[in-house]
């Protein structure tokens, strides 16, 4: 008795847990983006050191698109092998160029960028192992950028 | 880490690219008479091309994102935006045919859907259905 009682309540908290994972933990937010959320700064503020950030880093920026009062999209990584890129994998254009958002969401400042690890994991064959780590050092400069933005 | 972890998992039982990548082929002789065309038909359903870039080697990225809709998907999943929805592109495959892609957006809706309100799946369906007729339409021209 003792024993199916044991084996029923480790069941019931494996479900448990799946349920709470799925639910809270293991959201498509969490897993495609990296956000962080930036304390102590004006929205506007954190675009305008986003941008100078990235353009001293020379990641480059392709466009600035206002969606609304509290949200901006920034297109940057301007890279001159783009069109390469894209020839070989043109669904791609999710990645480059980077859509960085600054955005503002119940009175806090995110800024918020796709993870590139899961589109190149699926293309790396037609990618090539150059360009797979091209893009992936791409975008680790890009998260250093946001995190630097995120701390000052 | 551990989102990355169950990220590679969903990866590996699922093709990303099969799971949110949609394209069409289209009659169409080059990029920009299809670009033409989807501008047309995309504001005849409201939605305006905000950002066109030319990203070279026949390749046209358009941003289609703006307006009121796009304001309310911005409230309820902001970093969906960033993601597929607002982006259109247009390229001329090896073969020489203008194709057209967009995001599959019921895969995608599938995916978030647990994540978001009736009132989230609601715009981001509507917004995404407009696109993807006016895609459709344009391939039958």
């Amino acid at each position: 008795m003792k024993a199916i009682l044991f084996l029923l309540g480790g069941v019931l908290a494996a479900f448990l847990f799946i349920y709470w994972v799925r639910t809270y933990y293991a959201t498509p937010e969490r897993i495609f983006f990296f956000t962080v959320e930036v304390e102590g700064k004006g929205r506007e503020e954190v675009l305008e050191d986003l941008i100078r950030k990235i353009r001293e880093k020379g990641l480059g920026v392709v466009g600035v698109i206002d969606i609304s009062n509290d949200y901006t999209l920034v297109l940057s990584c301007d890279v001159p092998w783009k069109g390469d890129l894209l020839r070989r994998v043109p669904s791609l254009s999710s990645l480059v160029p980077c859509p960085i958002a600054v955005y503002r969401s119940k009175g806090k400042v995110y800024i918020t960028v796709p993870k590139e690890i899961y589109f190149v994991q699926d293309h790396r064959e037609d990618l090539g192992q150059d360009y797979a780590d091209t893009l992936t050092r791409m975008y680790q400069a890009v998260r250093i950028v946001i995190g630097e933005v995120a701390a000052r | 880490m551990m989102h990355t972890f169950l990220g590679l998992f969903l990866m590996v039982t699922l093709s990303f690219g099969d799971v949110f990548e949609w394209e069409i082929e289209t009659d169409m002789e080059n990029v920009g008479s299809a670009k033409i065309s989807l501008e047309k038909v995309l504001a005849e359903r409201g939605v305006n091309v905000v950002k066109a870039l030319d990203l070279g080697e026949d390749y046209l990225y358009l941003f289609v994102c703006e307006g009121e809709s796009v304001r309310d998907i911005a409230y309820v999943m902001p970093p969906i935006l960033t993601f597929y929805i607002c982006r259109v592109y247009i390229y001329k495959d090896s073969m020489g045919r203008v194709r057209l892609g967009y995001v599959n957006a019921a895969n995608l809706i599938k995916v978030f859907e647990r994540h978001l309100s009736d009132r989230g799946v609601r715009v981001v369906s509507e917004f995404t259905n407009r696109v993807v007729t006016a895609l459709e339409e344009v391939r039958t021209r």
